[in-house]
Parts: C-alpha cells; sequence; structure tokens
C-alpha cells in the first residue's frame, strides 16, 4: 500500500490545487439541486412512495458498481490492483470538500436526494460509449443539435428531465395536483438544469469554443445559437410541465404556470448568456460538475424564485410585470453577451481545456 | 497578396509569446512556417486566424483587416488549427453539412462537397462517427476538410501531415499543390522538414517569437539553414539506456 502513497498525495494536491486556483468561494448545480429540492421536498417529495431500506441500500450498491468499474473515470486497470483501484476512488471522494457538504446537506432531506449526492461525489462513469447519435431530428440546425445532444448528456440536465417525468407521473397518478406542486416544478427544473445555463460553452471544451471562432459567425450570433439551443431544451422540459398543469388543474392555473415558465426560460436565457461570456467552467459528459461563481449561482437562484413567487402571489398584474422585466433582461443581456464574447474570447478559451 | 501580418506581438502577462512579427505570402505560394516547440508558431497562426487577439500589430488577409471585419476574414479563409477545433458531440459528417451552409453553400453542393473530401481522405465510411469517439487522424482530416470545403482562397494549417497516414498525407499534399496552382495562398506549420522542403516554396524560421531566417526553398538545403539558426542540444551519452 506504501507505494500508492505518491499517488494518493498526488490526488490530495490535486483537489487543493483546483479549489485554490479557483479560489475558495465555488458554489455548485448540485448544492443549487439540493437546495431547491430541500425547498420542494416539503410540498412534492412527500407524494412519492415510501422507499424500505432495503431498496435504496441495494440501489446504493449497485451505483456503487457501476461508479468503481466504469471505463471513464475509473483508475487504470495497470498497474494498479483492485484494492489500489479502491483506495484511489475512496481518496478521490475523502478529499474532495463537496463530498462531506453534500452528505451533510443531503442526510437532512431524504433518501432520494442522497442517492443523487452519492452519485455526485462519486461522478458517475459513462457506462455506455458508443457511436451511435440519436438526439434531434435530423433536419434540425446542427449546431442546435450539438448542444442538445451534449446537454442530455449532463447529469444535470438528466435531472431536471428526471424531476419534469416525476412530475408528470405525478399527474397522472393523483388527479387532485397540490397547487404548490405546480409553481414549485418549473423553478426546480430551471434551478438544476443551471449548470448548462450559466455555461453554455461548458459542453463544447476549447477546441468547440475554437471552432465557433472560426466560423463565419459575430460574437452575437454565436450567443444567438447558444440561447436558441437552451430555449428549446428548457422550452420541452417546462412544456411538459405545463401540459401537465393544464390538464389536472384547468386553464387559469394553467396559464400561470406557462407565463412562469416563459418568464423562468426568459430570465435564465438573458443570466446564462451573461454568465456563459463571463464566467465560464466545463461541464463533462456523465458527470456533476462543480466550479463557477457563487455570485453567478446564487443570481441564477434568486432569479428562479421571482417568476415562482409571481406565480404564488395571486396577482395577475405581478405575473405580466414579472413576464415583461423577463424579456426585457433577455433582451439586453443576451445583446451585451454576444458584444462582449468578441473582446472576451481568450478568456473564455482558457477557461475550457 | 493575400496574407499580410505587421509587427505581430503577443504577450500573456510578461511572457512575449510573438516578438513583432512580419509576413507576407502572396496568393499561390505555400509558405512554410518553422521553428522548434514554443517558438510561437501556433499562437501566430491564432491571430492570424482570429482566435487569439494580437496585443499589438495588424493582419490583413485579401486586403481586409481581420480585425475590421473579422466576419469577412472568416468567410474567405479556411483554418486547421492547433487543437482541430471540432465539437465532441457532432459526428464528422454533422461538421461539415453544418459548415457548409454558414460559408453561403446549399445543402445540396455541401454534401456533394463533402463526400468527394471525405472519400479522399478515406474517412467516408467513418463520417457517423462522433467526433469525440473518432481517432486523432480522424479528427485532424475532418478539420482539414472543413478548412478546404468552402473554396478558400487563403489557407491556414497548423501542422497539417502529423498523425496522417501516410496515402492520405500524399492526397493532401496533392490537394495543396493544386489549390496553390489556382491561386489560393497557403500558410503552413510544420516540424517535418523533409515535407516541408517538398511542398513549400518560402520559409520563415521563428525562434523565441522572432522571425531569424526566412527565404526561397532550393537556395540551400532547409536542414541547413534550420540547424544553423536553432542548434540542437548538445549530445548526451546515456550508459544506462539499452
Amino acid at each position: 500500500m506504501a507505494r500508492l502513497g505518491p499517488l494518493l498525495w498526488g490526488l490530495v494536491k490535486i483537489r487543493w490545487r483546483t479549489l485554490l486556483g479557483r479560489g475558495s468561494a465555488e458554489i455548485t448545480g448540485e448544492v443549487l439541486l439540493l437546495l431547491a429540492s430541500a425547498l420542494a421536498a416539503e410540498r412534492f417529495l412527500n407524494y412519492l412512495p415510501e422507499l424500505p431500506i432495503g431498496a435504496v441500500v441495494a440501489g446504493l450498491a449497485a451505483a456503487w458498481l457501476a461508479m468503481s468499474w466504469g471505463p471513464e473515470g475509473a483508475p487504470p486497470q495497470f498497474p494498479l490492483t483492485r484494492v489500489d483501484r479502491m483506495v484511489v476512488r475512496l481518496t478521490e471522494v475523502a478529499v474532495n470538500p463537496l463530498s462531506w457538504v453534500l452528505l451533510y446537506v443531503t442526510a437532512q432531506v431524504s433518501p432520494w436526494v442522497l442517492a443523487i449526492a452519492v452519485l455526485a461525489v462519486f461522478e458517475w462513469p459513462v457506462v455506455q460509449r458508443g457511436k451511435r447519435v440519436s438526439a434531434g431530428p435530423s433536419r434540425w440546425p446542427a449546431l442546435l443539435r450539438k448542444d442538445v445532444r451534449a446537454a442530455l448528456r449532463l447529469f444535470d440536465t438528466m435531472i431536471a428531465g428526471g424531476i419534469t417525468l416525476m412530475f408528470f407521473a405525478y399527474a397522472v397518478r393523483e388527479p387532485n395536483m397540490a397547487v404548490e406542486a405546480a409553481w414549485i416544478v418549473p423553478v426546480v427544473v430551471a434551478i438544476s438544469n443551471s449548470n448548462l445555463t450559466l455555461n453554455a460553452f461548458g459542453t463544447d471544451n476549447g477546441t468547440g469554443f475554437d471552432r465557433y471562432l472560426l466560423l463565419p459567425m459575430s460574437g452575437a450570433g454565436i450567443v444567438r445559437s447558444k440561447t436558441q439551443s437552451l430555449l428549446v431544451l428548457l422550452g420541452t422540459l417546462l412544456g411538459l410541465v405545463c401540459l401537465a398543469v393544464f390538464w389536472r388543474l384547468g386553464w387559469a392555473i394553467g396559464v400561470t404556470i406557462f407565463i412562469e415558465s416563459l418568464s423562468l426560460m426568459l430570465l435564465m436565457a438573458g443570466w446564462g448568456a451573461w454568465t456563459s461570456v463571463h464566467t465560464p467552467f466545463p461541464l463533462r459528459a456523465y458527470r456533476f460538475t462543480d466550479g463557477g461563481s457563487v455570485l453567478a449561482g446564487l443570481v441564477a437562484f434568486g432569479l428562479c424564485l421571482i417568476p415562482g413567487f409571481a406565480a404564488a402571489s395571486g396577482l395577475w398584474w405581478v405575473r405580466f410585470v414579472v413576464l415583461g422585466g423577463a424579456f426585457a433582461m433577455a433582451w439586453q443581456l443576451v445583446g451585451t453577451a454576444g458584444r462582449r464574447l468578441e473582446s472576451r474570447r481568450e478568456l473564455i478559451r482558457a477557461r475550457l481545456p | 497578396m493575400s496574407i499580410r501580418a505587421a509587427g505581430l506581438v503577443k504577450r500573456f502577462g510578461e511572457f512575449t509569446a510573438v516578438a513583432g512579427v512580419d509576413l507576407t505570402v502572396e496568393a499561390g505560394a505555400i509558405h512554410g512556417f518553422l521553428g522548434p516547440n514554443g517558438s510561437g508558431k501556433s499562437t501566430t497562426v491564432k491571430m492570424l486566424t482570429g482566435l487569439l487577439i494580437p496585443t499589438a500589430g495588424t493582419v490583413e488577409i485579401d486586403g481586409i483587416s481581420l480585425a475590421a471585419d473579422p466576419v469577412a476574414v472568416k468567410r474567405s479563409i479556411g483554418v486547421l488549427p492547433e487543437d482541430l477545433a471540432l465539437f465532441n458531440a457532432l459526428t464528422l459528417w454533422e461538421h461539415l453539412t453544418l459548415a457548409g451552409p454558414l460559408y453561403g453553400l446549399t445543402a445540396a453542393e455541401t454534401e456533394e462537397r463533402a463526400g468527394q473530401l471525405l472519400r479522399y481522405l478515406d474517412l467516408f465510411a467513418e463520417r457517423h462517427t462522433e467526433a469525440g469517439q473518432a481517432s486523432y487522424g480522424m479528427r485532424k482530416k475532418t478539420a482539414f476538410a472543413l478548412a478546404l470545403l468552402h473554396n478558400p482562397k487563403t489557407l491556414f494549417l497548423d501542422e497539417p501531415f502529423e498523425g496522417i497516414d501516410p496515402s492520405s498525407a500524399e492526397n493532401m499534399r496533392e490537394l495543396l499543390v493544386g489549390l496553390a496552382a489556382k491561386g489560393a495562398a497557403i500558410f503552413i506549420t510544420s516540424h517535418i522538414l523533409d515535407v516541408v522542403e517538398k511542398l513549400v516554396g518560402t520559409y520563415s524560421i521563428l525562434s523565441g517569437g522572432k522571425v531569424v531566417a526566412s527565404g526561397r526553398t532550393g537556395d540551400r538545403p532547409l536542414k541547413d539553414v534550420y540547424f544553423e539558426h536553432i542548434p540542437r542540444p548538445a549530445g548526451e551519452e546515456f550508459a544506462w539506456l539499452g
């Protein structure tokens, strides 16, 4: 085991260098998600059936195996033995301060969220890496297709999709849907997808960003293309939520949630365009991601709550004021981000691997 | 003239990567840009193609200033960059079909040209492989095809033959010679002196961010000129090796 000493010490140094290099003030999409889940747990998660503890343990054990032996993210087969690899994986988790924060926070909430957190800290590896491509009809513009395909490989987006589907399942099962769930879920969906929203170039890596710069597109054109992709993705998820609400709660509340969803999309498009250009960080397929700006994350969180509160307020004019404000903000920030991209291209490129 | 750079400087903080490079490449010429690792070749190419903003200096392509009208310049140039600049989530074929319409080609034209290029580069059968799953050589050939797809008047190729199989490299070389004969200006960086000597008409040698030599191939063996300006590290005896 002593021969692993330098390797384990190297892992510790890498983790701390990463934290210190970016500044210790970091916030993660996972933490935002957990906060949002904690808020929603009281109203939403209570409707889920209680799982027997044995099922949770079995699920976690299966996840452990999948996470430990996958082809990506797992320690190399040679020259490490099986025991060595387990030690390395455990050390990777243990030296990550995020692991302990997540463990503490999620233990307070529910086994469901705990399971999500376990996936997060262990960075679930790719199970299938194939050539087959599926996302998006072939007639979609290639840049949009590329963005959607990359987004569907992010755990954050998968969770946003999972929450949407769970809500849809809840609507199917429960004819008397709680109104509170209707206005909370769009907020949770938007927040859980915030890593992608706030890092539009994160899925492209540096090489993809270079291609954007080489194509005959202006900075504004590049940002508009990214915004379009985000709106398609978020619009699909929130559209499903709206459908469920229209179905179960009728037109009046349905329109309220539609306006809330539209406001959320516009706010996230605007703020996302701004942060994508100003505080970019990489996103990895089949991984949760840490990094980014505390301020950007908190502002996104705050922005997402505004349409939710407006929907809950019962005042029609407030909802329209929020929608108008969201539109103005999106218009202004997407335009400004497009102009800023030209001058900030080196900074963005330097922060993407 | 097709490529004109004057007084190009690039600093990263205190470090000066390129310290005042002047270049002119005429239409119909193939220009070799040589130098050791870290000499500033790729940084220069990135400034010439708009990937990096020069700290000082100007770049003009076909008389259009890169700083004043970057989109017009990008429309007229083809680039094979150092890191290939591909999207991992797109297939090799999708890269080409994405790029064609952005350069004003119709879908039919794009598909015809893309198919022809990929067949010539022995890549057609693998065209539906995602770039993220493709080998380095496949990615490089795709980036090369992307550089040619819109029939640019000016080409920038950063190490085009590195990692390419011999038959594809020969086809690439033939394409470049043909393109130059039709009036394109081609700017190539490379470490492989033998290949460069056979392909290019003029060259510049870069060291420490400055052009230390330039001339026409054929006047003197390129290797002699290169090692005259870029000395090899002193010999070491590796008693432990072998």
